[in-house]
């Protein structure tokens, strides 16, 4: 019985990866995307003029949604410190199967300004793999629209 | 799930509710321990410390000019005040004179991002009270004050523009252009924004008689700033200790009443117009000239310095001690974190579900708290 049902999930496996569904799902994701944030600091006012109406992200499919389970990428911005750290690994483990995560801002990417700090982690990179980096201290509005476009265009 | 440390949570006796500090989003993470008995908050404790980047420790053996762009990041909402402090200490003790001109470039950008800062707290007052128009409308008005301050800076949040001595360009024929355009269309704007806060029956019903802060809390816990002038206490820096021009141009301080939160919401909406008038005297009056004195013996200063201004938070006071042109001791005075212990004085007696418009409704920079 075991080894049938082995079989059974090793088939229904291949089939989410190489079928239609995969294709549909993909399809979904290149119109729009969901997007769960973890700001900290300046770069959190940026994403949030995201929202407003000068630079309308809803145009492009792009929502933020209020939990990581909803999310098909997770945005981490802004200094990440020790005390930090366990929250962002607990985030990332709720987080769905396939886990994106796009680094906002320099303090992101390697620390930033803060680099010497005791306090401060040196990066994402050190916890987790990053699939984007967007530069900038903290970045213009543009820069992440921009961004998550490239990641949507990923999946056409 | 393993890495997550549950038992430290659990050990602590006497809460019930954990809000954890990633609930918040766009910027907020403070975790907030929570006592009730019968529904009603009596006990409440911050959790805070998620944002510590060490700058004090960071800018120790810096030079002088090389330490503005990392004061800058003390605040994130306005982050011009945090140097104006910083380059006012320098000037007082080490006796440089500041141009006129600098002076008056100095107070119209301090007022500009005192209005992004205050409208930045209306946005998330829209957020958590759910009116989502008036949050768009918000962020419109925000994004044109920001590339006001982009025009004249070079950056939106973090500009690295006041220097020891005066500022570090003049302001350009279009930026003055493009201020007259702002001025005459934002008066009529921010009326609208008004309608939506002030004459919306929903938003002051809930606001009104919600989360009072007693005179005698905030006189123990040193409030300053919007929250202490809405108990009605008259107290504010740039006319009790004049800096700058402030002595020269003619305006008014807004004062509430109670100290709840709809005073707190009214203080701010008057900042924000008493400010648009201190712009407009300010380039009504601006003289020509230069904009910045050059000290050529900047290196060889030594000396203990201490300053303080009117941020958008409160007052913002810095102790600055200087060896040969190197920084050795900087200590920053913040005012958000007093506004953080006064929230949880203030939330006493209230129910669950009004934490989160209280905590807005103090307008904490946790950036400033933490450091």
């Amino acid at each position: 019985m075991k080894i049938l049902l082995r079989k059974m999930v090793h088939k229904v496996r291949n089939f989410k990866k190489f079928s239609l569904f995969n294709k549909l799902t993909n399809w979904v994701k290149s119109t729009s995307i969901n997007i769960y944030c973890f700001t900290s600091g300046c770069c959190g006012n940026e994403i949030l003029a995201i929202l407003g109406p000068l630079y309308d992200s809803e145009r492009w499919g792009i929502n933020f949604v209020s939990s990581p389970e909803r999310a098909d990428v997770i945005m981490v911005s802004g200094t990440i410190t020790e005390k930090m750290k366990p929250i962002l690994e607990d985030l990332y483990n709720s987080f769905g199967n396939e886990k994106v995560l796009i680094a906002v801002g320099s303090c992101a990417i390697n620390g930033g300004p803060f680099y010497k700090s005791d306090f401060v982690l040196k990066g994402v990179k050190e916890i987790f793999n990053v699939d984007l980096y967007v530069p900038g201290c903290p970045p213009r509005p543009e820069a992440i629209i921009n961004a998550i476009l490239k990641y949507k265009d990923h999946f056409k | 799930m393993e890495n997550r440390k549950i038992k430290d949570y659990e050990e602590i006796e006497g809460y019930d509710i954990y809000i954890e500090p990633q609930f918040r989003p766009f910027g907020f993470p403070v975790g907030l321990y929570i006592a009730l008995k019968d529904g009603v908050i009596i006990n409440i404790k911050p959790e805070f410390g998620y944002l510590t980047t060490g700058v004090e420790k960071v800018v120790e053996g810096m030079e002088i000019d090389k330490a503005i762009p990392f004061i800058d990041r003390v605040d994130s909402s306005s982050a011009i005040s945090p140097e104006l402090t910083y380059c006012i200490g320098l000037e007082k003790t080490f006796k440089i004179d500041v141009p006129l001109r600098a002076k008056f470039i100095r107070t119209a950008l301090c007022e500009l991002s005192r209005i992004s800062s205050h409208l930045l707290w209306l946005t998330r007052l829209a957020n958590v009270l759910g009116i989502n128009n008036a949050l768009h409308y918000c962020l419109r008005e925000r994004e044109e004050v920001l590339h006001l301050i982009e025009l004249a800076t070079g950056s939106r949040l973090t500009p690295n523009f006041i220097r020891v001595g005066g500022v570090a360009s003049n302001l350009s024929p279009r930026f003055i252009e493009e201020f007259r355009k702002f001025f005459r269309s934002f008066r009529k704007n921010f009326n609208m924004l008004k309608t939506f806060f002030l004459e919306n029956e929903l938003v002051v019903n809930r606001l009104n008689n919600l989360g009072v802060l007693i005179e005698e809390d905030a006189k123990n816990l040193a409030i300053t700033g919007p929250n202490l002038r809405a108990l009605g206490i008259k107290k504010d820096v740039r006319i009790d200790d004049t800096y700058g021009i402030y002595d020269e141009i003619s305006f008014k301080i807004p004062v509430g009443e109670k100290g709840d939160s709809l005073d707190r919401c009214i203080v701010r909406m008057g900042e924000i117009e008493q400010s648009t008038s201190i712009i407009s005297q300010a380039f009504y009056k601006m003289p020509e000239g230069e904009i910045r004195t050059y000290t050529e013996d900047i290196n060889q200063f030594s000396g203990n310095t201490r300053s303080h201004i009117e941020c958008p938070h409160g007052e913002l006071a810095m102790e600055i001690s200087i060896d040969e042109g190197k920084i050795t001791k900087l200590r920053i005075k913040s005012p958000s974190y007093n506004n953080l212990l006064a929230f949880s004085r203030a939330v006493l007696g209230e129910s669950v579900e009004d934490v989160e418009v209280i905590l807005t409704s103090f307008d904490i920079c946790v950036c400033e708290v933490d450091k």
